[in-house]
């Protein structure tokens, strides 16, 4: 039975990653992991003995960097994330878009993106959100300061790259004109800078329900001046959840949008190449089912995009 | 009383509800909110196979630890004549979650631990999970059952005319299978118990379940203790729809507190009520139709199997459920039913929200669109070709009364737009409409009720009144305030404060909705009869005779010559008792101006042979329910979203329309949520989703716009007309989506529930 004894409550990062290296797998934070409870009550936590409290610790901001990247703070509530602007466009929309599909608003104020990516739940939506917008975790022990790039990050069911020392302190997304190889181009005087854009759908049973299906994409396309032309896409990100063990990228979607048009014909065909694989079932959804949802839900993004690119301004 | 043409004062009107303020405040009383001194917890051993042999039970290693009071095993307890469910299990576990010890402990972390410890040696038993197999020759029994059919708990055929006859002459022939699953109640109070030992040697039980009658009754039967020794409060309950119908859990609460002489408190998690409540039952009910070359059905036969689960659990009792729902609404000529309740070992069928009649009522209103469509006859016609009308017979033989079939499903029809033509929706999203029709049956056992008239003007009501959030102190009181024509704020329900008593008398309790129905008149005749006792004392004072006197607004009075008139106080007597207040008594030689009275309506019998009625009728009254519903499928997902359900439901008359509008709009919800969402999930006989993650709900967001209508077609012995509210208005629901679906994408779904999967598979 879970029965914590102790609540710490640190007030700085060092405090906090002290108390980590101190008690190891006998404590854990505190930060709005949502699927801690149900932890508890299946006997998952039975061990833990020492809770820590992250509130103090503020870690709680969105802010563009001067690096021209954003920084999320990692006790982020969905709330925050859902209504701030630098989640809601751009590149970064699909953020937004899966904080605020996350029902009921009570989980919403409580919830935060650090705790929901920590427990390595593979049908949480933050996580393949993180996933296609190719993010980074910047985490902290006694040791100091690492970077995890979300493609490492998730190991398999309820494990993550993290070791029990380690805290989440931001999630930082890449600029929202792409890559840093465009910069320098840019640099050279080149304005054939990339622009990104990104959508999230979930497929649910009701409204607050977790995902049958969620998916994330993120694609990366020439700027271009005239809206006559289909836009160019340079980088896709294609994630899914709900399919195993962790959030995965569908990189031969990936890979057929890559250097193509993104048109009607580009999108029918990325979202019917063959699921070529079995996804886990559940006892909400059978294999055959999500593969139907996984076409759904990536057409669905494409077609999401496709408008978003259309009525972007073109930037000259 | 029903032509009375004075405007009412308090029946009929939308009073706030008297239990309203002190639940949102918070102080409210429910079971778990009560705690005594020295009081143990308690917890459950549960079996963890769906059907084994016991070898041994060892608890020496739990009885080691510091803090364990005592244990109580199924020898503990007697068996129940008319109940097969032990409380706990005695030679053998049937369900896997079966209770078999349960431990007392100084506090509840040590009862869980001590629980644990607590060893059980089982002999497996190939588990019996499907009514099929498990009615097959050969089956191990369950139960002794009935004679002619292996674990069959009961069964129930009713004929009319000539099937047979019927099919050979029709035309065209269409049968169709329907199948639905085991939900939960899921109502917001998970189970609690709290029993405390008394001097007398008895025990005083405060228990979440449906009436105190049927506590104290049951608990001195499993306990061998007189009746007497066994009394019941029932506080507010959190919601109720069937899942506090069971008693074991007091009696093994009781059982504790007496062997330990401590008060000992059991709270159940809400895995654990998922799993005790019982579950609705799970159904396959196929039918055939034989139809006219005019479009007529002239002939129908219904077979209904029933996974009865592991006990009886009042299922068995339920059976007539199923052949009431079958039985009405519609005039077959040829017409034949047949019901089983198949033992199986998976946890007990028990009661949910119209039980029984739920699943059948899906099968026919949903039978009734396929085969209307299969015609190219509109449904709502189809619908009105077939209804019975008042004065006919139904198929057990009962005359229709005071239905308003026509009248309810025309209504709905028109508040949905039927035959409007309206643009279609954005691809992927596609629009349906469905509509389904039914009858609730009705209840009758005794109540009885008492009531005191105080020297102001008041008047104390004592009424084993079960308030699980339906509404029924407020109905009662109004019931009360307009037959002494009082504000509402001089009656008093004295449940209100610690619950209600089973020492008040005999109480049916909320079920089968029938509180309203058959206390309601016994509250009415016990303040009738209170009033007589005024009279009495008043003819002399008044000069006149006393069945020339009338009580109202604090006034007694002369029908004959109004003028002659006093008050109520004036019929009491000041008297003191040392330095208090001045108080008011009857005269010497009178006792509390009081009246009491029963209330018990008799039902008929079915014929065995047939299944016809041998005398009176199966339910006292039904209560006509129509609903249409509007919605739309996305088909490329399958998701539903339902936009608009219009549902009339006849409640003979509304008390209080707000608390009516409630029922339906509650009920409504729970049929859409067994209509599109709601299954348990078993694996070998364990439930896999007992928790809100997993077993899905839908919430308020998922909320259609619900049209309620109240239509008020009096039944002559209800008080005021009044029939019952609480359950009727879930028959239609899942009919009227499965239906509305199929409008929308052309595909029928004949299982519950209609999830996505199953439209996008299908």
């Amino acid at each position: 039975m879970f029965n914590p004894i102790e609540l710490r409550k640190p007030s700085t990062l060092l405090e906090a990653v002290s108390d980590l290296a101190t008690y190891g797998f006998d404590a854990r934070i505190i930060a709005g992991n949502t699927a801690l409870y149900e932890l508890a009550a299946q006997g998952g936590l039975d061990d833990v003995h020492i809770l820590i409290d992250s509130s103090r610790l503020g870690l709680d901001y969105i802010r563009s960097g001067t690096d021209g990247r954003l920084h999320v703070g990692a006790t982020t509530t969905f709330s925050q994330l859902a209504k701030n602007k630098h989640c809601l466009q751009g590149r970064n929309a699909a953020l937004g878009e899966a904080a605020s599909r996350i029902s009921p608003p009570q989980i919403r104020n409580m919830g935060t993106i650090g705790g929901s990516i920590s427990i390595g739940l593979p049908f949480l939506d933050m996580p393949v959100t993180l996933l296609a917008l190719d993010a980074e975790i910047n985490v902290m022990s006694k040791d100091g300061r690492k970077t995890i790039k979300i493609d490492d990050f998730f190991v398999d069911y309820f494990t993550t790259a993290l070791n029990p020392e380690d805290l989440i302190t931001e999630i930082v997304f890449p600029e929202e004109d792409g890559s840093s190889e465009k910069k320098e181009e840019e640099r050279g005087g080149n304005s054939q800078r990339s622009v990104g854009f990104s959508a999230f759908i979930k497929i649910g049973r009701t409204t607050v329900d977790f995902a049958v299906i969620n998916c994330a994409v993120c694609l990366e396309i020439e700027r271009h001046e005239s809206k006559s032309k289909s836009p160019l896409v340079e980088k896709a990100r294609v994630a899914l959840g709900c399919v195993g063990n962790k959030p995965i990228r569908r990189r031969d979607i990936e890979a057929l949008l890559e250097n193509s048009e993104l048109n009607r014909a580009t999108i029918e065909s990325a979202a019917l190449l063959p699921v070529d694989f079995e996804p886990s079932p559940s006892i909400h959804a059978s294999p055959s089912y999500k593969k139907k949802m996984i076409t759904v839900s990536v057409r669905e993004a494409l077609y999401t995009l496709l408008d978003r690119m259309n009525s972007a301004t073109p930037i000259s | 009383m029903l032509t009375q043409q004075k405007q009412t004062v308090a029946v009929g009107l939308s009073i706030e509800r008297i239990d309203g303020i002190p639940k949102v405040t918070g102080r409210a009383l429910y079971t778990r909110d009560i705690k005594l001194p020295h009081m143990l917890y308690a917890k459950i051993k549960r079996s963890n196979h769906p059907f084994a042999r016991i070898i041994n039970v060892n608890c020496s290693k739990a009885q080691e630890l510091n803090g364990v009071k005592t244990f109580v095993v199924g020898k503990d307890f007697a068996p129940m004549s008319n109940e097969d469910t032990p409380p706990l299990a005695r030679d053998r576990v049937q369900y896997l979650g079966q209770a078999v010890v349960a431990v007392a402990a100084d506090n509840l972390q040590i009862a869980e631990r001590a629980a644990e410890l607590v060893e059980i040696e089982y002999e497996p038993l190939p588990a019996l999970l499907e009514p099929m197999l498990s009615m097959s020759a050969g089956s191990p029994i369950l139960s002794p059952g009935l004679n002619n059919f292996r674990n069959v708990g009961n069964y129930l055929h009713i004929i009319k005319g000539n099937v047979n006859d019927g099919f050979s002459k029709a035309d065209l022939i269409i049968e169709n299978e329907f199948s639905t699953v085991a939900e939960s109640q899921f109502q917001m109070e998970p189970l609690s118990f709290l029993a405390r030992p008394d001097t007398d040697g008895g025990v005083t039980l405060w228990a979440t379940s449906s009436g105190t009658s049927k506590v104290k009754y049951e608990v001195s039967s499993y306990l061998r203790l007189d009746p007497r020794k066994v009394r019941v409060l029932i506080t507010f309950l959190g919601g109720w729809f069937g899942s506090k119908e069971e008693n074991h859990l007091s009696a093994v609460c009781a059982a504790l507190a007496l062997k330990s002489k401590r008060p000992v408190k059991l709270e159940l998690t809400r895995a654990e009520t998922m799993t005790a409540s019982g579950v609705r039952h799970p159904s396959i009910i196929s039918i055939k139709d034989g139809i006219s070359r005019g479009g007529v059905i002239i002939a129908r036969a219904i077979r209904a199997t029933y996974d009865g689960g592991a006990y009886g659990s009042l299922g068995n009792l339920m059976v007539k459920n199923a052949v009431m729902t079958a039985s009405n609404v519609y005039s077959i000529p040829n017409f034949e039913v047949e019901v089983y309740r198949v033992y199986t070992t998976r946890v007990p069928g028990s009661a949910k929200r119209a039980p029984l009649g739920f699943q059948m009522a899906f099968a026919i209103e949903s039978q009734m669109d396929s085969v209307a469509r299969r015609l190219n006859l509109d449904p709502v016609d189809f619908r009105l070709r077939h209804v019975l009308r008042n004065g006919e017979l139904n198929s057990m033989g009962e005359e229709t009364i005071g239905m308003s079939y026509e009248v309810a499903l025309s209504k709905v029809a028109k508040e949905i737009g039927w035959k409007a033509s309206e643009p279609p929706l954005e691809y992927p999203w596609k629009k349906g409409k469905g509509i389904a029709l039914a009858a609730k049956w009705g209840y009758s056992a005794p109540n009885q009720a008492s009531v005191r008239v105080n020297a102001d003007g008041s008047i104390d009501v004592f009424a084993p009144i079960i308030e699980n959030g339906q509404g029924t102190y407020t109905g009662i009181l109004q019931l009360v305030a307009e037959e002494f024509r009082i504000p509402v704020e001089m009656v008093n329900i004295a449940s209100l404060i610690e619950g209600s008593s089973s020492e008040w008398g005999i109480g049916t309790g909320a079920r089968a909705s029938q509180q309203m129905a058959n206390l309601g008149p016994a509250v009415i005749a016990a303040c009738k009869e209170a009033k007589r006792s005024i009279a009495h004392v008043a003819a002399s004072a008044l000069g006149v005779d006393e069945t020339d006197i009338a009580v109202e607004d604090g006034k007694i009075y002369s029908l004959s010559k109004p003028s002659r008139q006093m008050k109520i106080k004036d019929v009491f007597i000041q008297g003191s008792i040392l330095l208090g207040s001045p108080i008011y008594v009857p005269p010497h030689g009178h006792g509390e101006f009081r009246g009491s009275s029963t209330y018990l309506k008799k039902i008929g019998h079915f014929d065995p042979k047939n299944g016809q009625l041998e005398d009176g009728r199966a339910s006292p009254y039904y209560i006509t329910v129509a609903q249409a519903i509007e919605l739309a499928v996305n088909i490329e997902t399958g998701n539903v979203k339902v936009m608009k359900v219009a549902a009339a439901m006849d409640v003979g008359k509304a008390i209080n329309p707000e608390l009516v509008r409630g029922q339906i709009e509650g009920s409504v919800m729970m049929g859409l949520n067994a209509a599109l969402s709601e299954e348990l999930i078993f694996s070998e006989g364990s439930i896999v989703n007992a928790n809100l993650a997993d077993y899905k709900l839908l919430t308020s967001l998922d909320t259609p716009e619900i049209l309620p209508f109240i239509l008020e077609t009096p039944y002559e012995q209800g008080p005021w007309g009044a029939r019952g509210a609480g359950e009727a208005s879930i028959l239609p629901t899942a009919a009227a989506v499965r239906n509305a679906v199929y409008d929308a994408t052309g595909k029928w779904i004949n299982s519950l529930p209609i999830t996505p999967e199953k439209i996008v598979e299908s």
